[in-house]
């Protein structure tokens, strides 16, 4: 019984070269040193790693160098072996496998290296090494994969989910976001979760349909027909622009035309200046028929203004005109009503005022006109409570009972005094008071020594006396007292196709006279509107010049009439108060709600 | 004497090898310029309402103009597989695709009116910017690497230096057989832990700090400074670990280099076509919700 140790070398071009020695001795060593019966060329291994013996037929094996042998996948320092099956011994980077031959009884101990020598690069490894291909997936890989991932994330996920979206379902990610051109603006932020709001058909541009759905109370600019007729050749790019437009479907004379969305989460861009401009500037050559005069800006070409002016008042009805401010057009509101008797601060009225604490050094136009609730115009004058501190309508007074003439009401005045002169009563209301105040005429009357009640009731509507000081009175025939007050018309707004806030102009800051010249009025027929003139003193064109503002057209007019203050873009950083918007629209209900949403 | 040393510097002109960027004179650098001129030109002096952006007639026509473009530069992935020479060249499709692709950095950006967000728009224009600069990136390593590599190259082929570490590693294993188990472990680490190329960042650096043949190299100086033993087989094998170390060094700066030709296109080409997929996705969104 000996061992036979076959050593296998693997040659450089493949096959292996076997040499196997009969070793008849008990005892072999295996290790790295030249002097081991089995030497292995191998670092890991230790110079005398291990014995083999074998006594009586056993095989035995043991580790020396303290690091324990690896037995067919087990470790053991020292171990009995039964080599009738074969059994694997590792040591570093060899393999040892023993077996029993059966017929001699012989140990074969097969021993061959498993791993390279060392972990370096062999031939085939070049590409790996030196190119990038060995570091990272491959380009197609990488572009295929972007490819799926960029159509399925940004086209046919959101495509999908147009096709089956149903209205009511209110998701968290939807799928077209990434669509989205910018952010709406401010006015339309409610509507950013929900693209289908305004786009309604896919590859159809946003329809009139759909904006008027929620904007239910816009007028057109004009009719339409006039609208085409009045729109000039533009030139070479906009003809072009509505040529290619045409092609992708893109109508002319739409709301979107106008109102660019997605621009922004600050106020809808305002529209252009051309655009009013370009029909505008003459509109009187291509349409020829119209009232409205040229204009293409607010600087150089404007016309002067042409407020709505009451020519004349009767009981049937005024003569209200639209009549330009450089033809000084004259009012007649029916009204007698001297601005600068009552705005001087040395006269008779500034004593007055004084004397009834209304106002120290004469009235100012506050005294008469105040502001109405939203501030931008005034309220309409009221007798009683804007003249009657002064004009005062008592006339006679028993203990603490005062008697009033009711102001409007010819008959019933007449009435009043009748009974009042019949019944013994005498004097006039100057006399119940201190204070002589307007109306007190008719005490001049009285001193005359016209003692005839119609003579008295006759002076009260005389021009001095309560009612002719400020009316224009028809006296009656002797012996009637039918007297015919003109009606007074006072126009509440001069100018309704334009939009002028007083608020913008603080009298804070813009005295009242900057603009009406009131002190120099002595007639109630001086119109006291300042012309175009005077609001060019600081506004201009478009575009702001010599730190004047810049006006451009909608500063004053909207394109869709509306009583209200046309659309102006909120300067940045400016306090400027919210007006009331001219914007009228229609809820919808809630985000994905049915109510505004035209039927797609 | 003046009129020989033009002629020869002349010869030595026509020998030389003209670019793709210096083809005909930089013909479509002049062609891209004056592109690039006239869209900013037009940008500046037509007013589209209410400001430019891609909606706006001359976005539009930027756009279309920018679509186009990148459709034909990518084109070059395919034109690049059949060489021709002439006029319509592959160095001259070359040239002009440098060129127009640097002309599509002003036509992209003002298509956008400078208008960006978060959106599918902006992810296609952000593709193209990676795209462009990718290219640019490539334009630089293809003109400054090729001489670099050249001499560090000095002469060796990939497969020599691959050679020369296979030799190195088994000197190291014969000369280092007779050590004691210690300086055995210490030359085992060049030997089993020793990655000539490494990841990305490895290739990028060249740098592998924990290199097994490094760390085999520094432990065993100390140990010969620390003790006199087998001095002669460990002078040996340090001076084996330091040609190997030499060899390493120029085996990753070439590596280093390659990758810096190669990486561009691991950029420019995959980004290529996410951008065309972005541009369809893009295009076919706009007119969705037209």
């Amino acid at each position: 019984m000996s061992f036979v140790v076959r050593e296998i070398t693997r040659r450089a071009g493949g096959g292996e070269i076997v040499r196997p020695v009969k070793h008849d001795v008990p005892l072999l060593t295996v290790g790295r040193a030249a002097d081991n019966i089995i030497a292995l060329a191998d670092l890991a291994v230790l110079p005398h790693h291990a014995t083999i013996t074998m006594r009586e037929g056993q095989v035995h094996v043991e580790a020396l160098g303290g690091s324990p042998l690896e037995i067919d996948g087990k470790f053991f320092n020292r171990t009995d072996l039964d080599v009738a099956q074969p059994t694997r011994i590792t040591i570093g980077s060899h393999r040892l496998t023993l077996e029993r031959d059966a017929p001699a009884g012989d140990v074969t101990i097969t021993v061959e290296r498993v791993a390279a020598l060392s972990e370096g690069a062999q031939p085939e490894d070049e590409e790996r090494i030196f190119s990038l291909a060995g570091a990272l997936p491959g380009k197609r890989r990488l572009a295929w994969g972007l490819i799926g991932a960029v159509l399925a994330l940004f086209l046919i996920w959101p495509v999908a989910a147009f096709i089956t979206h149903h209205e009511q379902v209110t998701r968290t990610i939807r799928a077209d976001q990434p669509w989205t051109s910018g952010p709406l603006s401010a006015a339309h932020a409610s509507l950013k979760e929900d693209c289908q709001a305004c786009h309604v058909e896919a590859f159809v541009a946003v329809r009139d349909e759909t904006c008027t759905g929620c904007h239910v109370k816009l007028e057109d600019h004009a009719d339409p027909k006039r609208l085409l007729a009045a729109h000039p050749d533009v030139g070479l790019e906009a003809k072009l622009r509505s040529t290619v437009g045409g092609a992708f479907g893109l109508k002319e004379w739409t709301c979107t035309g106008c109102h660019k969305e997605h621009e922004g989460a600050t106020a809808m861009p305002l529209t252009a200046e051309s655009f009013c401009s370009d029909c505008h500037r003459q509109l009187s050559k291509d349409l020829p028929d119209t009232k409205l005069l040229d204009a293409s800006d607010f600087k150089d070409d404007h016309p002067e203004f042409r407020p709505e002016i009451v020519l004349a008042s009767t009981w049937d009805g005024a003569t209200v005109r639209r009549m330009s401010l450089a033809g000084t057009p004259r009012e007649g509101s029916g009204l007698k009503f001297p601005h600068r008797l009552h705005l001087s601060p040395t006269g008779g009225v500034a004593q007055m005022a004084q004397r009834l604490g209304t106002a120290e050094g004469g009235l100012d136009c506050g005294n008469c006109h105040t502001p109405d609730a939203t501030g931008v115009r005034f309220r309409d004058i009221e007798m009683e409570r804007d003249c009657g501190d002064c004009h005062t309508l008592e006339f006679a007074r028993s203990g603490d009972t005062v008697r009033t003439l009711r102001h409007g009401d010819t008959k019933q005045v007449v009435a009043e005094l009748r009974d009042y002169y019949r019944g013994g009563g005498g004097g006039f209301a100057g006399s119940m008071t201190d204070r002589q105040r307007p109306g007190a005429g008719a005490q001049r009357a009285v001193a005359r020594g016209s003692s005839s009640v119609e003579g008295r009731i006759r002076a009260v509507f005389e021009e001095g006396g309560a009612c002719g000081d400020c009316h224009i009175v028809k006296m009656p025939p002797a012996g009637s007292l039918d007297f015919e007050v003109s009606p007074v018309v006072l126009q509440d707004r001069y100018m309704s196709r334009a939009w002028f806030d007083h608020r913008d102009h603080d009298t804070k800051v813009t005295d009242c006279a900057t603009c009406h010249k009131a002190e120099a009025s002595d007639r109630a027929s001086d119109l006291l509107l300042p012309g175009i003139a005077v609001c060019r003193d600081c506004h201009v064109g478009a575009h702001a010049e010599d730190g004047k503002l810049a006006s451009p057209c909608s500063s004053c007019h909207s394109y869709h009439e509306s009583p209200g203050a046309p659309r102006v873009l909120k300067p940045v950083g400016a306090d400027r108060p919210s007006k009331t918007s001219v914007i009228e629209w229609k809820p919808r209900t809630g985000v994905n709600g049915e109510g505004a949403r035209p039927a797609r | 004497m003046a009129r020989g040393a033009q002629v020869g510097r002349r010869q030595r002109g026509e020998a030389r090898h003209e670019g793709f960027l210096d083809y005909a004179g930089r013909r479509y650098l002049k062609w891209a310029s004056a592109v690039s001129l006239v869209a900013i030109f037009i940008y500046l002096l037509v007013d589209v309402s209410p400001r430019h952006n891609g909606g706006s007639w001359y976005g539009y026509l930027l756009g279309t103009v920018g679509a186009g473009l990148i459709v034909w530069l990518s084109l070059l992935g395919i034109r690049k597989r059949a060489m021709t020479p002439g006029r319509w060249s592959l160095k001259a499709w070359t040239s002009a695709h440098v060129y127009l692709g640097l002309a599509l950095i002003v036509i992209g950006t003002l298509h956008t009116g400078f208008q960006l967000g978060w959106n599918v728009h902006t992810l296609a224009y952000g593709l193209m910017m990676l795209v462009i600069a990718s290219g640019i990136f490539g334009i630089i390593a293809y003109a400054r690497l090729p001489e670099a590599m050249s001499l560090n190259r000095a002469e060796t082929t990939q497969a020599q230096m691959l050679d020369t570490l296979r030799a190195l590693d088994r000197q190291l294993h014969d000369t280092a057989q007779p050590l004691g188990p210690a300086h055995a472990a210490v030359v085992r680490q060049s030997l089993e832990n020793c990655d000539v190329a490494g990841n990305l960042y490895a290739r990028l650096t060249a740098k592998q700090p924990r290199c097994g043949n490094r760390a085999a190299l520094l432990e065993l100086r100390e140990l010969v400074r620390q003790s006199p033993a087998d001095k002669e087989t460990l002078g040996q094998i340090l001076f084996l670990l330091e040609r190997k170390e030499a060899t390493l060094s120029q085996a990753r700066r070439h590596i280093r280099y390659k990758t810096l030709l190669e990486i561009w296109l691991y950029v420019h080409v995959p980004a290529t076509l996410a951008l065309i997929a972005a541009l369809i996705a893009h295009i076919v969104s706009v007119f969705f919700y037209w």
